[in-house]
């Protein structure tokens, strides 16, 4: 995953708003990349996607890499962390086209012309989103290490259903282990942050 | 059995680039993958896991399949339920009409890791992975589900335990489920021995039918975690004896008597052995309940219309 420029028209058409994800994956292009690389040379290849609210394309060695690499060495997103790297910890979980999925076992190659939202992408009225400020009220975190994956996951959880009981609650707060506090900071975060999205004002690009 | 473990690379080693092709047809796969060497790609979570591996097999063309017209949904024709491969875990277990047909289904497609990693997972990349331990092929194993599979030169259809006839120049396109008799009931039965969320140490399905007079017509069980599994276990015999606990005792040891499980972190193939047996003894006896529950008429005249 070296040698890889990256190309963030950020501010053009679209004036650097974030407009509606492009729903579903429907229309991925047709074939993609056609040469297979050789070991030895630096063939990349154009994996584009829209990173929280920017069409970005980025020049991957290699389209099965995990998209947490991509974001971490490539994008240099550092916010989402990369723990077990085989889907148990749950600490790498991003939105992919709404769902929250651990990215160490998101193929790069597979977001292509998908929605991808990260930890760096959340904002609100108040700077944070509601979500990261139920985590600061309730002390959800200790050291953070696995707090960008409960953020993203419940921030996916309340897009999908403003309202869940607590069973749904748990299951979202399920697979994303912390070895700091015990979880039940983290269960009344996600009460919290319940109870602050529905008092929030929603953000204008809210879905 | 399944051991998951990044087994780092060699130090300063980076796998060899794969080429990842997404054609936007079934046909264009099928051509794709007609030479045998490239290999289908579902949500590509195997493929990512064992991209880490010193010895993994050279790379090869990956064809992604998940997206393509054929494979997405879940549809329902005049006597099954056809569900697409590349439908997510996820989507399986959320789905009203399967879960009321086969709660075994659905609790079987839920039970799979977290519900972050049932969003990535295909259910045709789930069965091809030939993995004993997997979770839905042993409810499909039970309720009779075929897979329609297709090469660039015919289709044809195998059983779940057949999945390891699947030549490199095919993919599974779609599971067929019947769809079950009137008066039938199942269950699904995942042993976590943490009890958190894990792969299974025993993993039992089973599917009951229940007569006018109380006797199982029809009995089926399925045992995952075992060698060659998921194994369909032969009930010969058993069918048309009241569904009754002296006959849920009898079918859940010949599970046991005929499946062999092997030991690993997650006990020893002896534990495994009685933890078979029981657990076999759970899913008929919640299978039997749901069975008497279930409506007399053919569920096919009860639920939904088309989707
Ligand atoms: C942390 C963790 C926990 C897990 N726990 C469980 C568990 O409890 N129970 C369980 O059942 N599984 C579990 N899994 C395993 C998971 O279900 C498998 O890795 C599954 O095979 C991944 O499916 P996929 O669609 O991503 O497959 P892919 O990686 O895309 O493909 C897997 C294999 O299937 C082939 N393939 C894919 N689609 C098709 C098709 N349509 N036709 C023919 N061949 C195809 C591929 O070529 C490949 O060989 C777990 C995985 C992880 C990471
Ligand atoms: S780093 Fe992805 S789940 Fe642990
Ligand atoms: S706060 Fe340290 S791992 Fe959760």
């Amino acid at each position: 995953m070296t040698d890889t420029t990256t190309h963030r028209p950020g501010d053009t058409a679209a004036g650097g708003h974030r407009t509606a994800p492009a729903t579903q994956c429907a229309a991925q292009p047709g074939t993609a990349p056609g040469t297979a690389p050789r070991a030895g040379t630096s063939t990349a290849v154009p994996l584009r996607f829209r990173l929280n609210g920017e069409d970005v394309e980025v020049h991957v060695q290699d389209p099965a890499a995990p998209l947490l690499d991509v974001l971490r060495h490539d994008l240099g997103l550092t916010g989402t962390k990369s723990g077990c790297a085989i889907g148990y910890c749950g600490a790498c979980t991003v939105i992919v086209d709404g769902a929250a999925v651990p990215s160490c076992l998101q193929m790069a190659g597979l977001v292509e012309g998908r929605d991808v939202r990260t930890v760096e992408g959340l904002e609100g009225p108040g700077g944070l989103d509601p979500v990261q400020e139920a985590f600061v009220a309730r002390a959800g975190l200790q050291c953070g290490f696995c707090t960008p994956g409960h953020v993203m996951a419940l921030r996916a959880l309340l897009d999908a259903d403003p309202e869940p009981d607590e069973e749904r609650i748990r299951e979202v707060v399920d697979g994303n282990y912390c070895r700091c506090t015990g979880y039940v900071k983290i269960l009344d975060s996600a009460r919290e942050a319940v109870a602050r999205q529905k008092t929030a004002p929603t953000t204008e690009e809210e879905r | 059995m399944t051991t998951l473990d990044s087994g780092p690379l060699p130090v300063g080693a980076s796998p060899a680039p794969v080429t990842l092709l997404t054609p936007a047809t079934l046909d264009e796969a099928l051509r794709l993958i007609a030479g045998g060497g490239a290999a289908v790609l579902g949500g590509g979570v195997g493929h990512t896991l064992r991209r880490g591996e010193r010895r993994r097999p050279a790379p090869s063309p990956l064809v992604s399949v998940a997206h393509l017209p054929g494979l997405t949904g879940i549809t329902r024709g005049e006597d099954h339920l056809a569900i697409g491969a590349g439908v997510r875990l996820a989507a399986c277990a959320a789905d009203e009409e399967l879960g009321r047909a086969w709660p075994v289904l659905t609790e079987a497609a839920g039970s799979v890791a977290t519900g972050r990693i049932r969003e990535m997972v295909t259910l045709g990349g789930n069965i091809a992975a030939r993995d004993d331990s997997h979770d839905p092929p042993v409810a499909l194993t039970a309720v009779g589900a075929t897979l329609a599979v297709r090469s660039a030169t015919g289709s044809r259809t195998l059983t779940v335990p057949e999945a390891a006839r699947l030549r490199p120049d095919e993919l599974i396109e779609h599971v067929r489920v019947p769809l079950p008799a009137p008066r039938t009931g199942s269950a699904y039965e995942k042993f976590l021995v943490r009890g958190v969320w894990e792969y299974a140490c025993v993993n039992v399905a089973a599917v009951v039918t229940l007569e006018a007079d109380g006797t199982a017509g029809h009995l089926a069980l399925a045992v995952g975690s075992v060698a060659g599994g998921p194994v369909a276990v032969d009930l010969t015999g058993l069918a048309g004896a009241p569904a009754d606990a002296a006959l849920v005792a009898e079918a859940a040891d010949r599970a046991a008597a005929t499946t062999s499980p092997y030991g690993d972190v997650r006990g020893s193939a002896a534990y495994k052995t009685r933890m078979i047996a029981e657990f076999a003894r759970r899913a008929l006896t919640t299978a039997v309940r749901r069975a008497a529950a279930a409506p007399d008429r053919p569920s096919k005249h009860s639920a939904g219309g088309d989707r």
